[in-house]
């Protein structure tokens, strides 16, 4: 069914398709302020990040980073089965790309409940590093990786629910080979947050030596 | 199913530029490292927007307003790093108290 408003069915996907990619350009600018504070903080208290991210598991990071990029092929994937209307494939592709999420989160909880035992919290302040024998501009360090890993963690959870939306719509044939722009769209918004975890990856996990 | 091998070509580079990344990342090449362990990322946030977002087969708005989008992301990177480079005396200048580190007992 095309919504009232629109010509035809064309012209409503044309529509939504600029909407998401109007959503995920903004998306990007608004991780492009936090990177920029990031770049300064950085600069100004380098041997304060090498020693956060010296903190970091990058066992965790990682691992996180696999599961990401591999739920983005399955999310491609669920596409092109829904465009080759293969409905079973492609629920079975978002259902993977779910559990891809729920491991993602699954992961980054671990490792904010470990940054909480030790104190270093979003909330951390100068003295609690200098406690943990870090320079006290470290507590920036972590206020930035709250933020920033946070925020993103969020989109995975948005994202994860336009994939529940796109699975009810695909299982209830209101997307279809014919009209598989919803899922399409859900799927470009979730290369968004993978991309944004492609840049998270090395800020917070890679990059220890600053000099 | 049209473009399933390519969507596998694009994460197998993907997986090969993550290794290669976390190895890269225990090698010493100063400053580099992290100009190194950035450029890799770029590299596969080109690969996800060619290939898994497609922007080459959107129509010629969308990929303005892509554009638009990547090229405001780096007038800011790249104005706010010039700024840390040439800037004298740096802004953001260290407090003495935020660097120190207290000695491990």
């Amino acid at each position: 069914m095309t919504a009232a408003h629109f010509e035809d069915a064309k012209q409503e996907a044309d529509a939504a398709e600029l909407g998401v990619w109007l959503l995920v350009v903004s998306e990007l600018l608004l991780f492009a302020g936090l990177f920029a504070i990031y770049v300064y903080t950085r600069a100004a208290y380098p041997d304060a990040f090498a020693a956060g991210i010296h903190h970091m598991s990058r066992a965790l990071g990682t691992t996180n980073t696999f599961v990401l990029l591999t739920s983005s092929l399955s999310a491609a994937l669920a596409g092109a089965a829904m465009k080759a209307n293969r409905r079973g494939l492609a629920l079975a592709c978002i259902g993977f790309t779910l559990l891809c999420g729920l491991a993602f989160l699954g992961i980054k909880s671990i490792e904010y409940r470990g940054h909480l035992h030790e104190g270093m919290g979003p909330t951390m302040f100068a003295a609690a590093a200098e406690a943990g024998g870090m320079p006290r501009a470290t507590a920036l360090f972590f206020s930035l990786y709250w933020l920033m890993t946070g925020l993103h963690a969020a989109h995975v959870v948005g994202g994860m629910g336009g994939f529940l939306w796109a699975a009810h719509r695909v299982h209830r044939r209101t997307i279809t080979a014919e009209r598989p722009h919803p899922l399409e769209l859900v799927t470009v918004y979730w290369h968004f947050v993978d991309l944004v975890w492609i840049f998270l990856w090395p800020a917070f996990y890679l990059t220890a030596t600053i000099r | 199913m049209k473009d399933a091998k390519l969507y596998v070509g694009a994460w197998l580079a993907l997986v090969v530029l993550a290794v290669g990344s976390y190895f890269l990342a225990d090698v010493s090449l100063g400053r580099w490292s992290t100009f190194a362990a950035f450029s890799i990322a770029a590299v596969k946030g080109a690969l996800v927007v060619l290939f898994f977002m497609h922007i080459l087969r959107m129509r010629s708005s969308i990929r303005l307003a892509a554009a638009v989008g990547v090229l405001v992301f780096g007038i800011l990177i790249a104005f706010s790093t010039a700024d840390l480079l040439t800037r004298d005396p740096a802004p953001l200048l260290s407090p003495p108290a935020m660097s120190k580190t207290r000695p491990v007992d």
